[in-house]
């Protein structure tokens, strides 16, 4: 055989398919011999001609071949899935339920953590954020962001402070979340409107900015969508502001990412070089940072540091040690918090597949054994062994490719379960089922397919034919049976896994939800209501309006008691400031002691239900003219008058002229900035008496709290019209009960505990499933040997008790395995319990205790089963 | 003779490639190396076809029934290596006369439109 000739059989071999080539491939040796020879005597040309023509007609015809094989495999499989409906079906529920969570979850985290930002070049852009000993993450205040965008040269500084403006001028007067941002807001985002500008240099100036940026869908709201929009003129706080410009569709600033009620229009941030010394205190800032070209975030990062520490030697006194400024990358601010929790979940429904496919597996290698001598006639008539491979595996792909189909249908009614259940996840809103998804869909389904059916596979590879001819039954196999049941071991360890974890977080939920709050939540109404500057620009008017509103409201039939503070607990979050006490001298970088503080007015602490321990509750006579007082929590107590009662002693905010106030009340310590966080020391100032810790920062947008006898919403009409009553174009919002800002504030712990519960569920039913088909198979293969041993004289007992153990050992070997996987995989939980050890040993049992049980029902029926076999019956059968 | 149920339109209509080795196979049993030079030569080497096309054809044509393996035997014009004949069933000459039928027509209705040139008489 000449070169060219091996040549082109090995090709041959390469590209077709084994079918072809068994009956063709000498045959087109012999052929192609013979135009070789021809071609040889011709000459080169016709040589090269025919090898031309020879390999183009081989990659052409090859695929084709396999199409055609490919074709018969799945009219195949498909007779075969028709033939064994119940099969298929229950094939089919299991791998769908596998592959439509894994596509749900990997949607989520598609939209979450891969999908590109909407900003330009987002990997360029950070948050800057000052870090002190007690807080890691602080914003900047007026002082420091001027000080910034003057000295950094590797970056571009914006900023951003969150507000709310009254929008008038319509038939109902509205509030509006509004964001003020520097004038390179945008520039540094990298993001264009999609009409008209957005803000120019000079608006920064004081009584310039009479400008507005309209979001897309308040665009599309107040204006129709109309191109005309732009030079209109919006009445916000009762000051005329003119449109210049809306925002595209998909923007969404950086912090209000999932945020339930984001900004409606963008206002320019008006920066006040003369800010005086006292505002450098007065962190309100958001600040964005982008790295120019030609430099690194790590060179950015080392001239922060550098400024950082110009600051404390510029302003003694006013940084403490340890302070500094860190830039944090943009995708990580925005998803940080949620990734841990959304890799635990891909985590768990990667399990969930594999348990799948392990039933699957487990369910084909039964059926093998029905198929035997159909797959030995095949053998006898020229299917070679790798051909029934091929066609096993084909079945597997098919059933695979179906459940896909099923699995994304189940995978798109998930997503907006999920979406519905935390809508304050960030870009959660973003999840769809798009071809990134889809391709993801399609290669866990390829790859569900390759291992399921690898075993089925390999398993008919090793198959005796003559046996199986022969005998008339199949011969049962120890290797068979100890697949199958490590596959149920593996199952039982896999499930054990999940139920554990999800567990682990429903303990941790429970406990999150009964933690004390610190108030009572139950027929409490709160709104929010923001005055406008016009005419509220001091402490007084806005006193007055406060007073006035909630005599009103208090007036209403069924209110027991209202109250307003600066932000309730669990809907905004509180800072501290340094305080001292009489006799001591505030050091160079302040008191060390420090209180969260809160702004309230009389009724506040009634209305939500606060425990006073001691003393009183301010009242209307604490006026601006009286005596200076405070209410103090009980950690505070606790911690600076151990050894003496603090009612009548006095302290000072550190920071100007202040009064010394006089302690008047003790009261409970409230979980403001989140239930997982336990409270510190906190001050509560009565509004009357507030003195702003920085000029033209008078407090005029409260939360208004009512406590009612009956149903609370039932009064937010009556009490939006008490409002009114006082300003017609002064609208209320974020009208909610107090169980319901819990309940966001819980939202996505309770999603992932639900998901997780719910795949554990799944996961437990598969391996009660697969537990119950193993059995159930191997009592059948089993018949003939219970009948012997029945009428050898062995009891009903007997055989229940030896079927029971058999079916357990795998249960049982599986729970071992999945105690000792669980210790090490549920410290990945870490992060996302509250007061729950991972490794809790009670939860640990607990949990084992229940598979085992369920895997003891599950073989209950087939034991039962198995007792009832009729002896005489079963020798006859043979 | 085809069987009167027999239908050759479903296989209908033909490549230049497959239309000729069933043409080819009309005059006798031919093996594969045969069928090739037949082709090439009547086609005056317009049609060229490779060892994998061929054999794919006939794969193809066997599994329809259109041509039918014959036993192995000897070629002594060539090497007298043992080769795979293959005759033409009768249905395989259905379809091949159903396809020539299909390309006179077509020839015709050009003809009748003068897209074509007249034959030249004698």
């Amino acid at each position: 055989m000449s070169r060219q000739v091996r040549l082109f059989r090995a090709m041959v071999r390469a590209l077709f398919p084994e079918e072809f080539r068994v009956d063709y491939e000498s045959e087109m040796a012999r052929t192609f011999t013979a135009q070789e020879r021809e071609a040889r005597s011709t000459g080169a040309r016709a040589l090269a001609r025919l090898w031309w023509e020879t390999l183009t007609g081989l990659v052409r015809t090859a695929p084709r071949e396999h199409m055609a094989q490919l074709r018969q495999d799945v009219a195949y499989a498909a007779r075969m899935m028709r033939r064994t409906p119940g099969f298929t079906a229950v094939a089919i529920l299991t791998l769908a339920t596998g592959i439509g969570a894994n596509t749900a979850i990997f949607s989520a985290v598609n939209a979450v953590l891969v999908r590109p930002l909407p900003y330009s070049h987002p990997d360029r852009v950070a948050m800057l954020w000052n870090h002190w000993p007690s807080s890691a993450k602080s914003g900047l205040s007026m002082p420091e962001l001027l000080d910034f965008r003057e000295r950094l040269r590797s970056v571009d500084v914006a900023a951003l402070a969150g507000g709310a403006v009254n929008l008038a001028g319509r038939a109902e007067p509205e509030r509006l979340h509004a964001a003020y941002v520097t004038a390179n807001y945008f520039d540094v985002l990298g993001v264009r409107p999609v009409l008209g500008r957005t803000f120019a240099a000079r608006e920064e100036a004081r009584g310039e900015g009479r400008v507005v940026l309209l979001t897309y869908a308040v665009w599309q709201r107040l204006f129709d969508g109309r191109r005309d929009a732009i030079g209109q003129r919006l009445m916000l706080d009762k000051e005329g502001y003119t449109v210049v410009g809306v925002l595209p569709q998909d923007f969404e600033l950086p912090h209000e990412f999932g945020a339930l009620e984001p900004s409606a229009v963008i206002l320019p941030l008006t920066l006040d070089p003369a800010a005086s010394r006292a505002e450098r205190g007065s962190h309100y800032l958001r600040t964005i940072v982008r790295v120019r070209d030609g430099y690194s975030p790590t060179q950015a990062q080392a001239e922060v540091d550098g400024i950082t520490r110009a600051f404390d030697r510029e302003n003694p006194g006013e940084y403490d040690p340890g302070y500094g400024a860190t830039l944090w990358p943009l995708r990580g601010e925005i998803v940080g918090d949620v990734r841990p929790a959304l890799l635990v979940l891909l985590g768990a429904v990667t399990l969930v597949l594999l348990i799948a496919c392990a039933n699957v597996a487990n369910l084909l290698l039964a059926r093998g054994r029905v198929r035997a001598r159909e797959i030995a006639v095949r053998k006898a008539i020229g299917a070679s062994p790798a051909r029934l491979v091929r066609q096993v595996l084909t079945e597997g792909l098919v059933l695979a490719g179906i459940s896909a189909l099923a699995g994304v249908a189940l995978a798109s009614s998930l997503t907006s379960l999920m979406a519905q259940l935390a809508p304050g996840i960030p870009r959660l809103s973003e999840m769809s089922i798009d071809w990134t998804v889809l391709a993801f869909t399609a290669g866990v389904s390829i790859l569900t397919a390759v291992v399921f059916g690898s075993l089925p596979a390999a398993d008919l590879a090793r198959r005796d034919i003559s046996g199986h001819l022969a005998a008339g039954r199949g011969a049962r196999t120890s290797m068979r049976q100890a697949v199958r049941g490590a596959l149920v071991a593996a199952q039982v360890a896999l499930a054990l896994v999940l139920l554990i974890g999800a567990a682990l977080l429903a303990q941790s939920f429970t406990r999150l939800l009964h933690v004390p709050s610190g108030f009572r939540t139950a027929n409490v109404l709160t709104f929010r209501v923001s005055l406008p500057v016009e005419g509220f620009a001091e402490r007084e008017p806005v006193v007055r309006f406060y007073e006035e509103a909630l005599a009103r409201i208090r007036a209403l039939p069924g209110v027991t008691a209202a109250g307003a503070a600066a932000g309730l607990p669990l809907q905004t979050e509180i800072g501290d400031w340094d305080f001292y006490l009489p006799g001591e001298t505030p050091g160079p970088h302040g008191s060390d002691r420090a209180a969260d503080w809160q702004v309230i007015t009389p009724g506040y602490m009634e209305s939500m239900g606060v425990r006073l321990l001691r003393g009183r509750l301010p009242t209307e006579s604490d006026r601006g003219d009286a005596p200076a007082v405070v209410v103090i929590n009980d950690a505070l107590a606790r911690a600076y008058f151990p050894a003496r009662d603090p009612i009548g002693q006095q302290i000072r905010m550190s920071g100007g002229e202040r009064p010394w106030m006089t302690i008047i009340g003790i009261v409970g310590d409230i979980r403001h900035n989140g239930l997982a966080t336990p409270a510190g020391p906190q001050v509560f100032l009565p509004h009357a008496q507030f003195v702003p810790f920085w000029k033209d920062t008078t407090v005029r947008a409260f939360s208004i709290a009512v406590r009612t006898s009956g149903d609370p919403l039932a009064i937010a009409s009556a009490a939006r019209g008490r409002i009114r009553e006082l300003d017609r174009d002064l609208p209320i919002s974020q009208v909610m009960t107090l169980d319901d800002v819990v309940d966001r504030a819980v939202a996505p712990q309770r999603l992932q505990m639900l998901l997780l519960t719910f795949f554990a569920t799944v996961a437990l039913v598969l391996a009660a499933i697969g537990t119950y088909g193993v059995l159930a198979y191997q009592i059948t293969e089993r018949t003939r040997e219970f009948g012997v041993r029945m009428a050898l004289g062995a009891r009903s007992g007997d055989i229940l008790r030896m079927v029971l153990r058999q079916g357990m050992m795998p249960a049982i070997a599986g729970v071992l395995i999945g105690l000792g996987s669980a210790a090490l995989l549920t410290r990945l939980l870490s992060s996302l319990l509250f007061e729950t050890p991972p490794t809790d040993a009670a939860t640990f049992a607990a949990t084992a205790a229940s598979l085992l049980a369920a895997a003891l029902l599950a073989c209950v029926m087939p034991a039962r089963r198995a007792t009832r076999v009729d002896p005489s019956l079963a020798l006859r059968a043979e | 003779m085809a069987r009167r149920s027999f239908d050759p339109q479903p296989y209908l209509p033909l490549t230049p490639a497959m239309f000729q080795v069933l043409v080819a196979l009309a005059d006798g049993e031919k093996h594969g190396y045969a069928v090739i030079k037949e082709v090439h030569r009547r086609t005056d080497g317009k049609v060229r076809l490779s060892a994998g096309t061929l054999y794919a054809l006939i794969k193809r044509f066997v599994s329809d029934g259109l041509i039918v393996e014959c036993d192995e035997r000897p070629d002594p014009s060539l090497d007298d290596e043992r080769r795979r004949y293959y005759r033409l069933s009768d249905n395989g000459r259905a379809v091949a006369l159903a396809e020539a039928e299909r390309m006179e027509e077509a020839v015709g209705h050009a003809r009748a439109k003068l897209l074509t040139r007249k034959p030249r008489t004698a």
